[in-house]
């Protein structure tokens, strides 16, 4: 294959992911989640004020709603909010761009790995039509960026093992501690990549200084982060969800054999939530267990990419590749941050698995086509064809379908809320009935309510606990907005107050018929189903 | 090998309740029909009216969907060595069908050099087991024994490897296994005595 048409065939594909990595980037139906909104909120509040929404000035990890998360993706979607505004495709643009360098990363890593630029070229193209890659890159995940980052980093880390020039030695460590400041998977799986990959190597005690000298360079690195290891905002969010921390038994446990079948239990919960991220089920089928992260009919891999991966674990094997352990580390390392938590199957925190997993179909799909070179045109035509249908499937699955079944795990409507509210006359007092009280980064977000103003309160509420209290440390009130749960019983007769509930949370006959009420608007979802009702109470001069 | 077999089936949880398959070969392919069009008449009536449509949402996806989602699970190794695990969101019944330990040894099967005597077979086998859950949608606990011809297959041929190992690793193996077995045993009795 001539490198001018590899060229132009790899473009073709990039060209392909930008179009479904950004087509309906900033209105895909489905909503805006509130995690989005804490990513592009905080991005927008550092560029218009030079602090996040609790007044922190430039802080090193951020925090929204007790969740505590990692700053690259904030920073660097600040020139994107420049250059947008505080807009949803701006939120989102960053995982778009990484989810298309992925497409570029993947084939320059199949090349290092296979050593074969039609695989290579293959990667791509699964990668640009991927269903969890198109996901991922439809919505603001600083995992998208971290799996970006962590996958440069194998790839230089390969041109050091095949050149053994140093260079590329560091700038990979660079990568991998990039990734560590993107998101949380990555803080387990790149040091122990790196450690495991030195370890494997032939006599590596003997170029101990440069191991010497990469260690103090990636502490260097990582100083700002260190730094804040011991404090929860450091450890939080890990340990908050780790299968250990739980406090309920592991399953099979019977109180009445004592805890020493813990030790038997616990390390085999472990095994089946590993094993769960190979599972033919789960990968090709049934998909998360969140539904925030389902698309309605597909799961993180498309059905007839299943052959193609058993085709390829074989190839895998009976090839001689070079670089397979480091391959078979990464693999094997990418699903532990997931199989550490209780979850039974979660895509995001596994999301450094896919493009290993990805790969290896490819690698299959070019295994395919050596062995029936015969009819390699047939095969080729055929493919194209269904790869086609298929991601036109998935866009309808994504787009569709998902945005009507959906749409309440993606926060959908507060767009619509927000600029209600805009348009009331700027006195009036708001209510958000929202037991979480979290929704008040989308009237953040939407700029309703004026960032100083809630700055002011948050950081007064914060004080000096920001990185130490991983507590509820955030107001409840701003203003004339509130977040909380609204008793409607007592509340109902509370006068000039705007009232906005989520459709779950009253029902029509709570307020309809009551003449001190009035609907002022109902926002409907993609289904049709109400999705708000937003409700005024008679103000005393029209009583 | 008929020896590592019998072992291989002396020390299977799933087979220590005697359990006998039932209703193995009956479909209910016009009901599956029926709830298909349904399914994809309520879909169709939610989306915006596109001629497309009838490409991505009709009914024999909808069934053919069915019937994979069915595979897909009996494709999922958990099912077979992991009892109480949550996965009751999508209603699979959980029994411990294996113990942890032959995991390995069905891995280690898949390494063994007398596996290519067993190839041909293992492979046109699980082909039509799968063929057979696909068409009879085969998911309870009696329904899938079949499927456990080719796992007890390879497990012998990976107990039969491990005696090839060095003598202190072939002690942890087996010394694991027989906790393993201690442990549920407990368990098992337990359950039943009650």
């Amino acid at each position: 294959m001539s490198k001018k048409l590899v060229v132009a065939l790899l473009a073709g594909i990039i060209l392909l992911g930008v179009t479904l990595r950004f087509y309906r980037l900033g209105d895909n139906g489905l909503g805006f989640f509130r995690d989005e909104a804490a990513l592009g909120f905080n991005a927008w509040s550092l560029l218009s004020t030079g602090a996040d929404e609790y007044g922190q000035k430039f802080p090193i990890i951020f925090r929204s709603f007790e969740v505590f998360f990692l700053p690259a993706y904030v920073y660097l979607s600040v020139p994107i909010f420049f250059l947008f505004g505080p807009t949803v495709i701006a939120a989102r643009a960053l995982s778009a761009i990484s989810g298309t360098l992925l497409i570029l990363t993947s084939f320059l890593i199949a090349r290092e790995f296979f050593k074969s630029k039609k695989v290579a070229l293959i990667s791509a193209l699964m990668v640009a039509v991927s269903p969890w890659a198109i996901f991922y890159s439809q919505g603001a995940f600083e995992g998208n960026l971290a799996l970006l980052a962590f996958s440069v980093g194998i790839y230089l880390w390969l041109r050091f093992t095949n050149t053994d020039e140093k260079k590329y030695f560091f700038f990979s460590l660079a990568f991998f501690v990039f990734s560590m400041y993107s998101y949380q998977a990555p803080r387990f799986v790149a040091p122990l990549f790196v450690g495991v990959s030195i370890l494997s190597q032939k006599s590596w005690w003997k170029k101990w200084r440069l191991w010497i000298f990469g260690f103090f360079f990636a502490l260097l690195l990582s100083l700002p982060q260190l730094s804040l290891t011991a404090s929860p905002a450091g450890y939080h969010r890990a340990i908050g969800v780790s299968l250990f921390s739980r406090g309920e038994t592991p399953p099979g446990y019977s109180s009445q054999l004592g805890d020493w079948q813990k030790l038997y239990l616990a390390p085999r919960e472990f095994l089946s939530l590993y094993l769960h991220y190979f599972s033919p089920s789960n990968l090709f089928w049934q998909n998360d267990y969140n539904p925030q992260r389902r698309v309605e009919g597909y799961s993180v891999f498309y059905l007839w990419q299943l052959p193609l991966l058993l085709i390829g674990v074989w190839a895998f094997f009976k090839k001689k590749i070079k670089d397979a352990k480091y391959f078979l580390f990464w693999l094997a390392l990418a699903p532990i941050p997931a199989a550490l938590t209780a979850d039974p199957f979660h895509t995001y925190r596994a999301i450094l698995l896919f493009l290993p997993l990805t790969l290896l179909t490819a690698l299959g799909f070019g295994q395919l086509l050596s062995l029936i070179s015969k009819m390699k045109n047939l095969v080729i035509l055929v493919s194209l064809v269904g790869i086609l249908y298929s991601v036109f499937a998935y866009l309808f699955g994504l787009l569709e379908l998902t945005p009507i079944t959906r749409w309440r795990d993606w926060d959908y409507g507060y767009k619509e809320v927000s600029q209600f509210i805009k348009d009331q006359p700027s006195t009036l007092r708001v209510v958000i009935d929202d037991p979480n009280t979290e929704s008040y980064i989308h009237l953040l977000f939407n700029q309703v309510i004026p960032i100083s103003e809630y700055q002011e309160v948050a950081s007064f509420k914060v004080g000096g606990e920001y990185y130490k209290n991983p507590d509820v440390l955030r107001p409840e009130k701003v203003g004339r907005f509130e977040f909380r749960s609204v008793d409607w019983p007592t509340e109902r007769g509370d006068k000039e107050t705007l009232f906005v509930f989520p459709s779950n949370r009253l029902y029509p006959s709570e307020f309809s018929g009551d003449p001190k009420l009035n609907l002022e608007k109902t926002v409907y979802s993609p289904s049709g189903e109400p999705a708000f009702y937003i409700i005024k109470t008679i103000s005393k001069n029209s009583q | 090998m008929a020896i590592w077999i019998i072992v291989t089936l002396l020390l299977t949880p799933w087979l220590w309740s005697l359990p006998i398959p039932k209703d193995l070969f009956r479909t209910n392919f016009r009901e599956d029909v029926q709830e298909a069009k349904m399914n994809v008449t309520w879909k169709r009536g939610k989306v915006a009216p596109s001629d497309l449509t009838v490409f991505f949402l009709n009914w024999p996806r909808e069934v053919v969907n069915q019937r994979l989602s069915v595979v897909m699970e009996n494709l999922d190794l958990g099912n077979y060595f992991f009892a109480g695990h949550p996965r009751e969101r999508v209603g699979v019944e959980e029994r411990q069908k294996f113990f942890f330990f032959q995991f390995v040894l069905f891995i280690v099967g898949f390494a063994s050099p007398h596996l290519n005597k067993y190839k041909k077979f293992l492979v046109v086998y699980s082909g039509l087991a799968l063929l057979a859950v696909f068409i009879f949608e085969w998911r309870s606990f009696t329904q899938t024994l079949p499927l456990a011809v080719p796992f007890i297959v390879l497990m012998a041929l990976g107990g039969r490897q491990i005696m090839t190992w060095q003598k202190k690793w072939r002690i942890l193996f087996l010394s694991l296994a027989f906790l393993e077995v201690l442990a549920f045993g407990a368990f098992y009795i337990k359950g039943a005595l009650r």
